[in-house]
């Protein structure tokens, strides 16, 4: 366990639930994880698993109906932020916590000058005058590397390339200094040369700012390449979570094993690639026992009438599977 | 939304939108109020009128003859005329239909007379049953609005389709010609084309549905441009298929949603230009029984026959009301951004 | 080139850009601008680029989906630019296409079966209703899918299932090639595996030949015999899958292959990004159009374009300036071979 002055976000137990025609979809179930200080966490896993509907509950972003967050806490600065009368929620959004998203076209308004909005975002939570929050939104807009600030400040986010408007959605995010930088699938909408800048800038921010970001992403690649601490979703659980280098050097859970598995790169070119069997089960229909148990080769009995228990079996390494329950430690 | 987009349904497509229509409670009233005149509409002969729904007369059985007008023995005492003059004698049996008056069915002593026991919403200056009329007159309705919308909806999809999938310039002549009908006022060009067409029920039909496309042409079209960019679009291209199977059997299902939202404000407002074409005496023509008509029939009476406004004028309006709240429940319900 | 199934050669789509009220034509995006490979029979060519880049333009004129500006397109022989409507809808039988979207590819009222045995129809394999039927299942069977998927409609399965349905509908009519446009780009890693594997599996078994569009190095190593890299509608690159990874010569492959992230977080290197964005396919920078961002520019590679030049065995590329770096560590690259002739 971190020391509690270096974790920035805490999220415990968090479940959020939608509630659909056809059923009740657990789409978070338990999930609990801390975002340290300064570090980025990476939140990795298939579509489906909860990764962006975690995210989304930070910031009380559910679509409510169908999406309720059920239980659990997420402790921000000694606060419980699910507590929090929504005035104040949204004093945090985009203040001390602010987000990016995959998609930068379809995040930024495009009625309104790239410039006006992260002015508007400036003023709001931050109460400079239009002048200084002008001249505050170009140093932002220099400082995620757009070249000629005080001219791109005056274009519509129609005049600009995806790379350059995840620049914008980035600075947008950075305008009041936050704290935590929730990152979902910042650069999955981009080309990888492009994603390449992307993350590099991350880490360049990061290391000046000391944000703790959240990066949230279905690319194991992306992972190795931002990432301190990484927690992989399967189906609205928490099943491993673990230092960057030990999770990529010895996963433990089947499931994590086998997505390194099935990736090209680790592969002789033209040979058989590893696969996992079948295909993400719905959220309204997650087997019981262990959600992944109808697809792991190593299930058992026990698997498929009990839950497994997150357990940690060395320093900060931790996974959800029968395989490992026994030699491990609760949390 | 990743987790929602997960559901995988055994719904099709109709069950999806008809649970989502189930939920407004509006649109249901609607739905239940339409199917009701639909109703009204189809069982007119056994709801309203002086010919009996069974007759035993002479020792003999006579079934429907208020649908079957055939029967010789009747034709030749010339009863299917003079049936509200006639009454069974001893041995003899009639079942009559609820409110026993015909529509056309004059009763001069008994004109202008306020509803009460006898007739239930009043008759008019030619002793007429108010009610027997407006159920007759549901018929004439519910027949303009759909045929003329159908007429419309015909050539709506085609040429939408066409100008929506060929582009170039078969859109560019199809959209001026849209352009065209649009500039023109509707129902100024229906009351001047009825000018010189004799008036008849199937005038009325055939000019509200030509005039009436040019909305339903326009959605289709929008549609067409966006789904034949879709990939099932071109990956029936390059299977090889022709343009028609594309058009008809690939998109147009795709397309079709917005044409039955648009159909059903369409039926509302042909029922409307109806009522108004017969009211100004363009449209359906007197003694038969037509809302619009009973509108104009009281006229002269407005002063003190309040009946012969009200009642048909609600009718209208209920009926009016009731196909754009059916609309606007299709129109929620198929759209996509509600659907979870 | 006689010995490939498709042969492309200066293959060229300009798409007009219009302007005004009497749509007058003020210039072109480039979309492609002279491309040029050939596929021998059995084996996979891919095409690489971000977007905007052509590739799925490129794919989409072959098939004469749209109409290319210039060029020609030889398929087994027969040269596809110009064949007239009878003789593209029997060459169409021929060559299929795979999408990337597995949500928009297939007609979501049609069951299944009747995505599949249209295309039988259309081309007139299997007589009787009954014997399509048996065909359908055996098709499914081959992609992985139960029978039972056969009477459901595509919204009821997963992306990978659908993508296994779009590629049983491809093979309906028996076609020797098959155009795969970002077949997995859609996918999550282990269903990518599994549709990748699927992909193989039918090469092998069914002999065909596949045009492979990708954008993930990973993946389009693992599948290619032959790697052409596009940047703005042109080939920089192309040559052998194992002579492009293990020896990238043009800059913009080798920005391509150090962009791509590394799924080993101890191989973490500080990188040179590549700077800048994309241009504009409507404007493109004279002469070679990635010298705004090579950090190997010259002045003279703003003057002409740079042709295609053998730098051994069928491994060509579009940069002088490279190949004469490469000349000189060219014994480290290739081994004991002398290089191609430059002409």
């Amino acid at each position: 366990m971190l020391n509690q002055d270096h974790i920035a976000l805490s999220i415990r137990n968090l479940r959020t639930w939608f509630h659909t025609d056809q059923g009740i979809a657990r789409a978070v179930d338990d999930v609990s994880f801390d975002v340290p200080t300064g570090k980025t966490l990476a939140v990795v896993g298939e579509s489906g698993c909860g990764k962006s509907v975690t995210a989304l509950s930070i910031l009380r972003l559910v679509p409510t109906p169908p999406g309720r967050i059920e239980g659990g806490e997420i402790l921000f600065g000694g606060q419980d932020l699910l507590e929090l009368p929504l005035g104040e929620m949204r004093a945090i959004r985009g203040n001390d916590i602010s987000m990016i998203f995959q998609e930068p076209m379809t995040s930024m308004n495009p009625v309104f000058r790239v410039g006006g909005q992260i002015m508007a975002a400036i003023r709001l939570h931050r109460g400079l005058s239009k002048d200084e929050a002008r001249r505050e939104a170009i140093a932002l807009l220099d400082r995620v590397g757009i070249p000629a600030p005080e001219l791109r400040v005056n274009d519509y986010p129609h005049h600009m390339s995806g790379g350059m408007l995840q620049r914008v959605m980035i600075a947008l995010a950075l305008a009041c200094g936050p704290k935590v930088l929730i990152a979902d699938e910042p650069t999955t909408a981009l080309d990888v040369t492009i994603q390449a800048q992307i993350l590099d800038l991350l880490k360049t921010l990061q290391k000046d700012t000391g944000m703790a970001i959240m990066l949230i992403t279905h690319d194991l690649g992306v992972v190795a390449e931002v990432a301190d601490e990484v927690v992989v979703m399967y189906a609205g659980k928490k099943v491993e979570q673990a230092p960057v280098n030990r999770l990529f050097a010895a996963p433990r859970h089947p499931y994590t094993q086998g997505l390194f598995a099935s990736l090209p790169a680790t592969q002789q070119p033209g040979a058989r690639l590893h696969t996992i069997d079948g295909n993400v089960p719905a959220a309204t229909d997650f087997p019981r026992g262990c959600r992944f148990h109808p697809r792991c080769p190593k299930a058992m009995a026990r698997c498929r009438d009990e839950e497994p228990p997150f357990r940690i079996l060395e320093e900060r390494h931790g996974t959800a599977c029968w395989l490992h329950a026994e030699g491990g430690m609760a949390p | 939304m990743d987790v929602v987009k997960q559901h995988r349904s055994r719904e099709g497509y109709w069950r999806l939108v008809w649970r989502q229509f189930r939920k407004n409670r509006f649109a249901m009233a609607g739905l239940v109020i339409v199917l009701f005149l639909a109703g009204v509409a189809l069982l007119a002969p056994f709801l309203a009128g002086d010919v009996p729904v069974y007759l035993l007369k002479d020792g003999r059985s006579y079934w429907f003859p208020n649908l079957y007008r055939g029967y010789q023995d009747l034709v030749a005492e010339n009863l299917y005329a003079n049936f509200d003059r006639w009454s069974p004698g001893p041995g003899e049996m009639a079942i009559r239909p609820p409110i026993a008056y015909g529509p056309l069915q004059q009763d001069i002593l008994n004109a202008l007379a306020a509803p009460g026991a006898k007739h239930w919403l009043g008759t008019d200056d030619r002793g007429r049953d108010v009610l027997s009329r407006i159920i007759w007159g549901t018929r004439i309705a519910m027949l303009v609005g759909i045929v003329a919308v159908g007429i419309s909806a015909v050539i709506g999809v085609i040429l939408g389709a066409l100008a929506g999938y060929y582009g170039g310039w078969v859109d560019a002549v199809i959209l001026r010609f849209i352009e065209v009908m649009l500039v023109l006022p509707t129902f100024f060009l229906i009351i001047t084309v009825m000018a010189f067409l004799p008036p008849s029920i199937y005038n009325i039909m055939a000019v509200i549905g030509l005039t009436g496309w040019t909305g339903i042409a326009r959605l289709v079209r929008g549609e067409f441009l966006k789904q034949r960019r879709q990939d099932y679009a071109t990956a029936a291209r390059a299977t090889g298929l022709g343009d028609g199977r594309i058009i008809f059997r690939h998109i147009l299902p795709n397309a079709l949603s917005p044409v039955f939202v648009s159909a059903s404000f369409g039926v509302a407002g042909a029922i409307l230009t109806e009522s108004a074409l017969s009211f100004l005496g363009f449209g359906i023509q007197p003694p038969t029984a037509s809302w619009g008509e009973l509108l104009k029939q009281a006229q002269t009476h407005v002063d003190f026959a309040w009946w012969l406004v009200v009642f048909p004028g609600l009718a209208i309006f209920i009926t009016v009301t009731a196909f754009n709240l059916v609309g606007e429940g299709l129109r929620d319900a198929m759209d996509p951004r509600l659907r979870q | 080139m006689s010995g490939d199934l498709l042969s492309v050669q200066d293959l060229v789509m300009h798409f007009p850009v219009r302007q005004g009220v009497f749509s007058r034509t003020v210039g072109a995006v480039r979309a492609v601008d002279g491309v040029s490979f050939g596929i021998p029979a059995g084996t996979t060519l891919s095409l690489v680029g971000e977007s905007g880049s052509g590739k799925t333009t490129t794919g989409r004129a072959i098939l004469r989906l749209i109409e290319p500006t210039g060029g020609s397109v030889y398929f087994d022989g027969v040269d596809v630019s110009t064949a007239d409507k009878a003789v593209l809808r029997g060459l169409r039988k021929r060559m299929q296409l795979i999408f990337q979207d597995p949500y928009g590819s297939l007609n979501p009222r049609m069951t299944v079966f009747s995505v599949i045995a249209e295309a039988m129809a259309v081309h007139r394999i299997g007589r009787r209703g009954a014997d399509r039927r048996k065909r359908v299942l055996a098709l499914l069977d081959m992609v992985g899918l139960p029978a039972e998927a056969a009477d459901r409609y595509p919204h009821e399965f997963s992306g990978g299932q659908r993508q296994r349905i779009g590629i049983a509908r491809a093979l309906a009519v028996n076609p020797d090639l098959i155009i795969a446009d970002e077949p997995v780009s859609a996918l999550d890693v282990s269903i990518q595996a599994q549709i990748l594997n699927l992909l193989i599996e039918l090469q092998e078994r069914l002999g065909l030949t596949y045009l492979f569009i990708g954008h993930d190095l990973s993946v389009v190593r693992h599948i290619s015999d032959q790697v052409a890299v596009i940047y703005m509608g042109r080939i920089v690159e192309i040559g052998p899958a194992e002579a492009v990874f293990d020896h990238p010569t043009h800059p913009y492959t080798k920005a391509l292959l150090a962009a791509a992230p590394v799924a080993n977080p101890r191989a973490r290197k500080p990188r040179r990004a590549l700077p800048g964005d994309v241009p504009s396919p409507v404007n493109p920078p004279p002469g070679c159009p990635f010298h705004p961002r090579c950090p190997d520019a010259t002045p003279s590679c703003r003057e002409c374009v740079p042709k295609l030049q053998e730098i051994h065995n069928g491994h060509r590329v579009a940069c002088p300036v490279a190949i004469k770096v490469g000349h000189h560590a060219a014994d480290h690259h290739h081994p004991g071979e002398s290089h191609g002739s430059h002409d």
